[in-house]
């Protein structure tokens, strides 16, 4: 499904100013958003989920618009669905894992019929079934994860954005996330749009490749077949380039 | 003497549970509008709903009286339309006693409100939860503790209010005379056996709300 954005939007605080214009097009399944921290990656994220307001554009996912400014649209989160997986996972702490996986089934009507039956299925899938008493500060970062990624999947969401889902969990476990990850996507067939500042994530994930700087996109690839963008350089070679155009002093 | 001190402390119960119910729904209300929203004077009615804390008790009893007053805004309104006048009266001991303990409810629950992350309310509403389902489900169930330590030191506060309850309801005894006013009474008629007797049981019913709030101060999480 094709995702669409455009917006603009001025932050001021501090007598500081943070103007983000994002505008590009992910035509794949899965889109890396990738670029420095402080570039606009998030509040592009929760401007697409409704968490916050741009001043101006368009958001389609698909032929669903969910904001236009010209027009006066503008869906509120609750309608997106859109799946969110914060970059601290906001687990709800008072909750166990089953409930938190249950918490967006409540008053949504779901095809599939008992809710119960539902979340016991997610909870088998994410292997989370043995820690479904458990509460979230007795969780590893990996399994925090999972209940994340399952507590958003389970309302079928037309995308899912992950607000760098790798960073809080230790390197070792990463690669076996990454691949968790991949696998999920594979089997939900769910659009996602992952933020990152992590190479290793893009070699991994991206379809399409999303590049941010300063409040601006400056680039949109297509790496999806055989890794290789119009320029005809692989996929190692278009992120070595990118990469050292975002960090020229790194590249030396 | 048990009889002597029964009628005054049945009386402060009364007037301090009304008082506390009043100070935590007003006061919640309060500092959950001041906790989620900024707005134009939302740093001058912060600093009234805390004023109390701060003021003389005799003041705020002279603020009611001219509110609530027979020939208060308020009060002659009250008392020319529907013939209710609450100087002099229990319900005006709860509301001076409520007005002394709603600051004790804000400041703890807007604490506690504060405390709860925007995060998981933003992730309960991308789960398609309504503002209220938000509020009820996440907010409510992460803040309660705090409300709750806070509705608990009102109620003590309550119980031990003395100066706005004697400008406002004055200190009759049987039907406005409090366990506060009953031992200034005693210590003034020379009754040292009552007194200790109402000292006593004060003191036991705020230690133990006192210890009780403080184990909810705690964070759960």
């Amino acid at each position: 499904m094709k995702v669409r954005v455009d917006i603009r939007k001025t932050l001021r605080s501090h007598g500081r100013e943070f103007k983000l214009d994002a505008s590009f097009e992910a035509e794949h399944d899965s889109t890396v958003v990738f670029g420095p921290s402080g570039s606009g990656k998030s509040l592009t994220m929760q401007c697409i989920a409704g968490l916050v307001k741009p001043d101006e554009g368009h958001i389609q996912i698909g032929e669903r618009v969910l904001f236009d400014s010209s027009s006066g649209i503008d869906l509120r989160p609750q309608l997106r669905n859109v799946g969110f997986v914060f970059q601290d996972y906001a687990l709800f702490p008072h909750l166990t894992v089953e409930k938190n996986i249950d918490f967006g089934l409540h008053g949504a009507v779901t095809d599939s019929g008992d809710a119960a039956v539902r979340v016991q299925q997610f909870l088998v899938l994410f292997e989370l079934e043995p820690l479904a008493h458990s509460y979230p500060r007795n969780l590893s970062g990996g399994q925090r994860q999972r209940v994340a990624l399952a507590r958003a999947l389970i309302r079928q969401p037309d995308l899912l954005l992950l607000d760098e889902p790798l960073s809080a969990l230790d390197p070792l476990l990463r690669d076996r996330v990454r691949r968790e990850l991949t696998d999920m996507q594979l089997r939900f067939k769910i659009p996602m749009l992952v933020i990152t500042h992590d190479p290793a994530d893009v070699e991994a994930l991206a379809e399409n490749l999303v590049v941010f700087d300063h409040g601006r996109v400056t680039r949109v690839l297509n790496l999806k077949h055989s890794g290789e963008d119009a320029t005809g350089l692989t996929r190692p070679q278009v992120l070595d380039r990118t990469l050292a155009e975002l960090y020229p002093a790194d590249a030396s | 003497m048990f009889g002597q001190a029964l009628v005054p402390l049945v009386l402060t119960l009364k007037v301090a549970g009304f008082a506390t119910l009043i100070a935590l729904l007003t006061g919640a209300l309060c500092a959950f509008l001041l906790a989620r929203y900024s707005f134009w004077g939302s740093d001058v009615l912060d600093a009234i709903c805390t004023l109390p804390m701060v003021m003389p008790p005799t003041v705020l009893g002279y603020y009611l009286i001219v509110v609530i007053g027979r020939r208060g805004w308020i009060g002659g309104w009250l008392y020319e339309n529907l013939g209710i006048n609450l100087m002099f009266t229990w319900q005006g001991a709860v509301l001076a006693s409520a007005v002394v303990a709603f600051p004790l409810v804000f400041k703890s629950a807007r604490a506690a409100f504060e405390g709860v992350d925007t995060q998981l309310e933003n992730a309960a509403r991308t789960l398609g939860s309504s503002e209220l389902r938000v509020f009820a489900r996440v907010t409510l169930p992460l803040a309660w503790r705090g409300i709750l330590a806070g509705t608990m030191l009102a109620f003590a506060r309550g119980m031990g209010e003395f100066g706005a309850t004697l400008m406002v309801a004055g200190n009759i005894p049987g039907r406005t005379q409090t366990l506060s006013l009953a031992v200034y009474d005693a210590v003034q008629a020379g009754q040292d056996d009552l007194a200790n007797f109402l000292v006593l049981v004060t003191s036991i019913v705020c230690v133990l709300i006192l210890v009780a709030s403080g184990k909810l101060f705690k964070p759960a999480y």
